[in-house]
């Protein structure tokens, strides 16, 4: 549904997007992380047509995004990071216009209002001045108003910042309720890790314009070849009994470096018990996207 | 995939629409409705109580109730021209915006048809009242009434073609809206004058050519007057009306035709 192929886009003598290839599938959640910077905004502009790529090929929906930006821009719904609507018309005047702008047949451009004012929560608020909504607000009627045309592509950049805990989390579950009632394809930019992982079938890290990581985010907690040995008595001598792997015990825990889990441990556990040592639980340890995430971004 | 057919004319509409109801909610109007109601009221007043009899001919009473008539063009281009493209950029706006399926030149012709019409409105009301009063004293009105109202849109046009051009190029909405106003306000009659001093016309200048408006009630005998204080020589130039109208045209067809271009390649980097 997304096809991105060679990217590259420089703002004077910065490299915003270098060289990057991408591909997301439709009806999928795609999680775009990235530290501050990283290039993931130019990404979504570039998708979204407000950037021409310096070089590269961009396609949406089978479009090319180069040569016919407005049929792209037909079947995309854009949520900006920074949702700036006209604050001097209502939050009801604001879909109108956007829906009018889509040539929506009033009956339709009506319901579909009605629709989504009620889908998002502001049927109440809906001849209130966009200048008096308060942040939230303004991201679920940017959210809204996204969706107006039905959108086969929503592309959403950094969708929670900047936002309370708890709006934060109504727009996640928004995202969620709107992904899972529409086929739609998802392509979704934050540096939340939390919400990428409840959200995204795939992920991609992006690091100083270069894309470093695609997988998908089921298979991102991999186990490593760490085991963690949870104790309530050290055993005697057990400086011994594990100097030949690399290991550090913190608290209560030894975390232990093995190279094959199924021979390794069991003879570790059995040295460890005879010498007095009381094991309480013993497991694997596994990375989560977090730790993916802080290995890629120092470069691991 | 089956493509909906989205009519650019319908667009078109409908950003000039919602363009004008954006001026119209707009503080900006009030200031300019108070405004057009004193230099409408205030002459007329100070007239009647200073006992001012009113001049013979029509074509002299004319002008004096149209004299504040290249002011209210330069307020209406400020007030209604001078942020319109520029506030898409520094407020955002056009993240949300440019991202439909909607040409930038729909958006570009949508924003400036609103303006034009706000601030038509607003000239014609001064027009009117300058017709009815003339009407009311003098039982006629000469048709250079209308010439002056066809050279007073053709002002208006140009003006809101350079206050677009300003806006298309500045990056912030306050030192595009004070600029607009201190160029056509200050420095291109003060400019206009140092020619005139050093014995150049300012054919080229727009606020100089705006003097038609007016001058067309009564065309000077001579277009340049030559004047001596004290050993110094000044000059009085009065516009040409062929050069005036082609000045004007120049200015609105290239500023917009600059300005267009601008907007329709200026990229959101922020």
């Amino acid at each position: 549904m997304i096809f991105l192929d060679n990217v590259w886009k420089r703002f004077g003598r910065i490299y915003a997007v270098q060289g990057v290839s991408l591909e997301v599938n439709e009806g999928e959640v795609f999680g775009y992380l990235g530290p501050n910077g990283a290039g993931k905004t130019t990404t979504i502009r570039i998708i979204s047509t407000l950037l021409k790529p310096d070089e590269g090929y961009v396609e949406v929906g089978g479009i090319s995004a180069l040569e016919m930006p407005e049929k792209v821009r037909e079947i995309i719904g854009v949520l900006p990071e920074n949702v700036n609507l006209y604050e001097n018309l209502t939050g009801e005047e604001n879909l109108l216009f956007f829906a009018k702008v889509f040539n929506l047949p009033k009956s339709v451009a009506e319901e579909r209002i009605r629709e989504y004012l009620e889908f998002f929560g502001l049927e109440n608020r809906k001849n209130d001045l966009v200048g008096k909504y308060s942040k939230g607000m303004k991201k679920r009627l940017a959210l809204a108003r996204a969706m107006l045309h039905n959108p086969r592509v929503l592309l959403l950049d950094e969708p929670t910042s900047g936002l309370s805990p708890e709006v934060a989390l109504e727009v996640e579950n928004l995202i969620k309720r709107l992904s899972e009632r529409e086929n739609i394809t998802i392509f979704l930019s934050t540096h939340n890790l939390d919400l990428a992982e409840r959200l995204c079938d795939r992920i991609g890290i992006i690091i100083n314009g270069k894309l470093v990581l695609v997988e998908e985010t089921r298979k991102v907690e991999t186990f490593t070849s760490e085991v963690i040995i949870k104790i309530r008595q050290k055993a005697r001598n057990y400086e011994n009994i594990l100097e030949k792997w690399s290991y550090q015990i913190v608290e209560n825990h030894i975390i232990l470096k093995v190279v094959n889990y199924g021979e390794e441990v069991p003879k570790i556990i059995k040295d460890l018990v005879q010498n007095g040592a009381e094991i309480l639980e013993v497991y694997p340890k596994r990375e989560t996207l977090w730790d993916v995430y802080m290995r890629v971004i120092r470069g691991g | 995939m089956k493509m909906r057919h989205i009519s650019a004319f319908k667009q078109f509409l409908t950003v000039t629409y919602f363009e004008l109801y954006r001026h119209l909610v707009r503080k900006r109007v009030y200031i300019m409705t108070i405004i057009l109601a004193l230099v409408i009221v205030l002459p007329t007043t100070v007239k009647i109580l200073l006992n001012v009899p009113n001049p013979e001919d029509p074509k002299e009473f004319i002008p004096g109730e149209l004299g504040f008539i290249d002011i209210l063009i330069i307020l209406g281009a400020t007030f209604f021209a001078g942020d319109s493209i520029v506030s898409e950029y520094e407020k955002r706006t056009g993240y949300v915006l440019f991202p439909n399926p909607v040409k930038r030149e729909i958006i570009y012709f949508g924003k400036i048809v609103a303006s034009l019409i706000i601030t038509t409105i607003f000239i014609l009301v001064y027009y009117v009242s300058a017709f009815i009063k003339t009407i009311y004293y003098y039982n006629t009105l000469p048709y250079e009434a209308w010439v002056s109202l066809g050279y007073a849109l053709l002002y208006t046009l140009a003006v809101i073609g350079f206050a677009y051009l300003i806006s298309s190029i500045f990056k912030g909405t306050l030192s595009a809206t004070l600029v607009t106003f201190f160029m056509l306000f200050m420095i291109f009659p003060i400019f206009s004058n140092i020619l005139s001093l050093s014995a150049i016309e300012p054919w080229f200048i727009l606020t100089y050519t705006a003097d038609i408006i007016t001058l067309v009630f009564n065309p000077p005998a001579e277009r340049v007057v030559k004047m001596e204080v004290s050993g110094f020589t000044f000059y009085i130039f009065y516009p040409d009306f062929t050069t005036s109208v082609l000045v004007m045209l120049a200015y609105a067809i290239v500023t917009i035709l600059i300005s267009l271009l601008w907007f329709k390649f200026k990229e959101l980097k922020e």
